[in-house]
């Protein structure tokens, strides 16, 4: 793979990473909070929730700190690419619907008036974030990654004659 | 055998071996992420439980507190709290919702309604401070009838969260409509002189996280909105 793209898919990581890491971490010093700004989407039933409550930020910080060492870049980028989904068909949802909520997405949801007015740039700044998350489901060999010590990614180079010297000796 | 033969299974042979070497190096690296994935699942799990620990308040019953403005019989079959900021707008919306049915039904002895207002948004400017001291003015001043339309009047004139917040003559001339004597009642507002009471009314309710927050019969009311938490309770009430 050429090398600028993984030069590219180094700054994605890290940008990607960031954004969750920081995403993740209001939420998890108030779960309290956190399960508000789920259910002041009002899709889910009370027990999904607070399951999601928990879980959303737990899952942000896991894979922001995946994304930012590199470590099963093209699974965690899956996964990004799944939240920034879910994020958008929610806000989504919320316009539709005519509901006027901070998206919680950073600190406290729950009403606010004249949220709507954030929305198209919510979903823009989500749908370019699952763009970056596909970049890394494409080409997830990046510069600087866990994954390259951890996978050997590069196979074993050499000559494969040798390899087969080797075999022979048994 | 041929020169040429022996050359050709060595090439055959050397495309098998790599061929499986490929298969092996590749089975290897599923296996880690697989393995990284089962320890991620595992922080997950401990993660949820540390989380629905930390998670105090969602789940927690209602106490008793002195900085609650009772409205109908104590005694009555149906109890409810309500935790409430004067500028919230979710809670201007509930109180328009729920208040005349409920003074109704705690006039016919049906509910007991203890209203909790505090200064829980601050941040947004005086506004929450200086309603709460204005309502607790008017309630010592004057008594609860007074208060209690007073508190009314504040929720159906409420201000844009966003201000242009009203001026202390605002708040007179609300307290004097719902019964107040002006002569008590404006300095009480002009000088804050219960901004006492609301901080500690404040204080006591620091474990509520949201306005408005309501408890039935000493459990909080969650829903997905405000409509389903007014309706339980008027549903409760009867």
């Amino acid at each position: 793979m050429s090398e600028w793209k993984q030069w590219a898919g180094l700054v994605i990581r890290l940008v990607l990473g960031g954004t969750l890491l920081a995403a993740s971490w209001h939420k998890l010093k108030d779960p309290y909070a956190s399960v508000m700004s789920v259910r002041a989407y009002d899709l889910l039933p009370e027990p999904l929730v607070k399951l999601l409550g928990y879980s959303l930020p737990i899952i942000e910080v896991l894979v922001g700190l995946c994304l930012i060492l590199g470590l099963i870049t093209r699974v965690t980028g899956v996964f990004a690419a799944g939240l920034m989904v879910m994020f958008v068909i929610g806000i989504a949802s919320v316009w539709a619907r005519g509901m006027e909520i901070d998206c919680g997405c950073f600190g406290d949801g729950g009403a606010k008036p004249g949220a709507s007015a954030d929305y198209p740039w919510e979903i823009a700044r989500d749908v370019g974030l699952f763009l970056m998350a596909g970049w890394l489901v494409l080409w997830p060999r990046t510069k600087y990654a866990v994954d390259n010590v951890l996978l050997h990614r590069s196979p074993p180079s050499g000559d494969p004659e040798r390899i087969l010297d080797v075999e022979e000796v048994h | 055998m041929s020169k040429k033969s022996t050359d050709a299974t060595r090439a055959e042979r050397t495309a098998a071996l790599m061929k499986e070497q490929a298969r092996t190096e590749r089975r290897r690296q599923l296996m880690i992420v697989g393995a990284v994935m089962v320890v991620l699942a595992v922080i997950v799990g401990a993660g949820l439980f540390v989380m629905s620990k930390a998670d105090k308040t969602s789940s927690s019953t209602v106490a008793s507190s002195p900085y609650s403005f009772p409205l109908g019989d104590p005694n009555a079959p149906t109890k409810v709290v309500i935790y409430e900021d004067f500028i919230c707008p979710a809670c201007g919306y509930f109180e328009s919702v729920t208040h005349e049915k409920l003074e109704q039904a705690a006039a016919d002895g049906k509910v007991y309604v203890e209203y909790r207002p505090f200064n829980f948004l601050s941040r947004l400017g005086p506004y929450s401070g200086e309603a709460a001291n204005a309502f607790r003015a008017v309630w010592e001043t004057a008594g609860e009838d007074a208060a209690m339309k007073f508190h009314d009047a504040l929720f159906k004139d409420q201000p844009s969260e966003e201000g242009p917040f009203p001026d202390s003559d605002w708040f007179v001339e609300k307290a004097v409509a719902a019964g107040a004597d002006e002569a008590k009642v404006r300095p009480a507002i002009e000088n804050k002189e219960y901004m006492d009471w609301v901080d500690k009314a404040t204080a006591d309710a620091s474990e509520v996280r949201s306005t408005p927050t309501v408890y039935l019969n000493g459990e909080l009311v969650q829903a997905g909105n405000l409509d389903d938490v007014a309706k339980q309770v008027l549903d409760a009430v009867g």
